[in-house]
């Protein structure tokens, strides 16, 4: 009973929270509801007993990356909020028949899929361990071929940044830390014997 | 837990790998090396793989890593297929007297990313490995697409590619989460089995999360309606990496393609007929009527590689016969024909830029009449002419389609066939009718180049000597489980 009162609460504060994430106009207060989204959602992944991928969830997307869209857009601004304005709902039938789509594709789901068949426990010894312990029992044995090779989708995905965004480019000023700390007095200050009356030229 | 034979097995992805880290910790230390020789370690690491490929050369029994990959015959063709294309891109798209570029170094690599990836694809026989593989393809074709960064146009189309694989992968995500979610398993063979019993419960939702998967991988092979990347993003990229993506990419997407139709999904082909047929008749009416009014050459090729693969896809509908058999034979005739193509475009310049609109090859047949003649025989065979390869590619497609009943959509593709041929032909008119307006092409065709662009057109050529044992060859690798 108390289980599922919470499922609906967080369920409908996280889509409430969805819409705002959309349909609010400051940026900012956009990536906060983003936050409250992840929040409920790892709400909900402790209902279903899965503790651990609730805890990554708020590590790692509310710790690191909302973080980094709260820095993004302070940092760009509000600059595109006035061209945004005018076009907001351009795309609302589209968006409504991709949103049709996808809900009749889950009630279909919920429908037509037969209660005993969800409910099967993919691993009945998945009971006996706690799912950290399960996860990584799987992610480092059976599955670590997949595991280097996200590694490797994640060193293309770091080089692409890279080589997209950092370049140097002629004529942009900015500071070089190993010159600056090597540079030698001598470089920079030059003693002059300055005779009376006559100045340093 | 995984023996000796399963890292065997994977010794040419390893090799790729480790190549592609080793070019980039030398990029940190070298700085200031020539490009030929980060090129040089990139084509080594493929021909280095291609030969543990070789050597390895397994039975089809053994599934690797638990069956995470499959290693039958036709995964080790594909393989080789994606790392020759790729060696043979790279070598086309390097010429000596190039003038350095600051990001040569990351581009060796990220190539050797994406064939990594794409090999990965290809023997894939789990959903998660797949959507791995196609992630890690699709990321570095992205920045391969927008590397020229100071080019707004190269920017819009990585941006264009980006958002709209973004796109694709979200649809190929859900789908595969429908698929977990019915069978507990991402496996193929799991998939398989649900899928033949399925039909009572969960039969609608199986079929949408098919769809979705399929319309991703349709995304890859750029099939109407999941075509409209393709024109922006060809004319935005470079014609060395155009030349990776609309041969070998585009063709590792619709090997994926047929491999799942044959193994995952089979027991699901007769709801989807539909899909298929809507997906090769839009695809040829779609690139055969919009490529008539092109005049850049890369947005021609677009369209000529979105109606190409109506034609190709044709056969889809016939997967009570040869069907799939027929789509595979006809897109490695595709892949050879454009790699020769490529080859020639790579290397035409005016001005010492490279060539990029249609009109650009006037006075070609005049400064170089053996390559006018060859991109001559490359269009003869792309319109499906006797007695070059493309037409035989044709035929089999046309046939196993009629063997099915499908004559409608046959006459359809031969009509279309008739409006595609407008601009194929419109290019050699170009070639051999128009005179140049200034300037002539660039002479120096680099010996490399020279010889694929002879081989490739040999083999159009000569196709019509051994037509039946090609086909042979091919029917003898398919993936055993379909028949």
């Amino acid at each position: 009973m108390a289980v599922s009162v919470l499922f609906y609460i967080m369920s409908f504060v996280a889509l409430v929270a969805a819409l705002a994430v959309v349909l609010v106009r400051e940026p900012v207060t956009s990536v906060l509801s983003l936050i409250v989204v992840f929040f409920n959602g790892a709400g909900l992944l402790i209902l279903l007993n899965a503790e651990f991928l609730a805890v990554l969830l708020v590590i790692v997307y509310v710790g690191a990356i909302a973080v980094l869209f709260l820095f993004m857009v302070m940092m760009v601004g509000g600059a595109s909020e006035s061209a945004q304005r005018g076009q907001r709902y351009h795309a609302l039938p589209l968006a409504l028949l991709v949103a049709v789509v996808l809900l009749v594709e889950l009630v279909l789901f919920a429908v037509f899929t037969t209660s005993e068949q969800t409910a099967t426990p993919i691993s009945e010894s998945l009971q006996a361990v706690s799912n950290t312990e399960a996860l990584g029992g799987v992610l480092y044995t059976r599955y670590a071929p997949m595991f280097q090779l996200a590694g490797l989708i994640l060193l293309a995905a770091m080089l692409g940044a890279i080589l997209l965004t950092h370049r140097r480019l002629p004529g942009v000023k900015g500071q070089d830390a190993a010159a600056q700390a090597s540079v030698a007095k001598k470089r920079r200050v030059r003693l002059v014997d300055v005779k009376r009356g006559e100045g340093t030229q | 837990m995984f023996q000796q034979a399963d890292y065997i097995a994977l010794l040419p992805e390893i090799i790729v790998a480790s190549g592609a880290l080793f070019l980039l910790l030398k990029g940190v230390f070298a700085r200031t090396e020539t490009p030929t020789s980060s090129h040089m370690h990139a084509v080594l690491a493929l021909l280095g793989a291609q030969a543990a490929l070789i050597f390895t050369w397994q039975d089809a029994s053994v599934a690797p890593f638990q069956a995470l990959f499959v290693n039958d015959s036709f995964a080790q063709v594909c393989r080789s297929l994606v790392l020759v294309g790729t060696a043979i891109i790279l070598v086309l798209a390097h010429h000596p007297e190039r003038r350095v570029k600051s990001y040569d170094m990351e581009f060796n690599v990220l190539m050797l990313l994406a064939a990594l990836g794409m090999m990965i694809m290809v023997s894939a026989a789990n959903f998660l490995v797949l959507y791995l593989g196609m992630e890690l393809q699709a990321l570095c074709l992205y920045v391969l697409v927008a590397i020229r960064r100071a080019r707004l146009r190269c920017v819009e189309a990585g941006m264009k590619f980006f958002m709209l694989g973004g796109i694709a992968s979200l649809l190929f995500l859900y789908g595969i989460s429908v698929f977990y979610g019915l069978s507990g398993s991402l496996s193929y063979d799991v998939v398989a089995a649900l899928t033949s019993d399925g039909g009572q419960h969960a039969g609608v939702a199986l079929r949408v999360a098919t769809l979705l998967v399929l319309s991703a991988l349709a995304f890859k092979m750029t099939a109407a309606p999941f075509h409209v990347w393709a024109p922006d993003v060809y004319q935005g990229s470079s014609m060395r990496v155009l030349a990776f993506i609309a041969t070998v990419s585009k063709v590792v997407g619709v090997i994926v393609f047929l491999r799942l139709l044959e193994i995952p999904l089979r027991s699901q082909l007769a709801h989807l007929e539909t899909f298929l047929f809507a997906l090769a008749a839009l695809s040829m009416t779609v690139g055969s009527l919009a490529g008539l009014r092109q005049t850049d050459i890369k947005r021609l090729l677009a369209y000529s590689g979105i109606s190409q693969m109506g034609f190709a896809l044709i056969a889809t509908v016939a997967w009570r016969g040869y069907g799939f058999e027929a789509v595979f034979v006809y897109m490695l005739i595709y892949f050879i024909t454009m790699l020769g193509v490529f080859a020639l475009l790579l290397s035409l310049a005016r001005k010492q830029r490279q060539i990029s609109l249609i009109s650009d090859l006037a006075g070609l047949s005049t400064s170089h009449g053996g390559y006018a003649l060859a991109l001559a025989i490359f269009m003869f065979s792309l319109i499906g002419l006797p007695p070059f390869a493309g037409f035989f590619a044709k035929l089999y497609v046309f046939f196993a389609a009629i063997e099915q009943g499908h004559v409608l959509l046959v006459v359809w593709a031969a009509l279309m066939t008739v409006v595609a041929a407008g601009y194929y032909l419109r290019i050699i008119k170009v070639m051999y009718m128009d005179t140049p307006q200034e300037g002539a092409l660039d002479g120096r065709i680099h010996i490399d180049n020279r010889l694929i662009v002879f081989l490739t057109a040999l083999f159009t050529v000569l196709f019509v000597l051994a037509p039946r044992r090609f086909w042979d060859v091919v029917l003898s690798l398919w993936p055993s489980a379909l028949n």
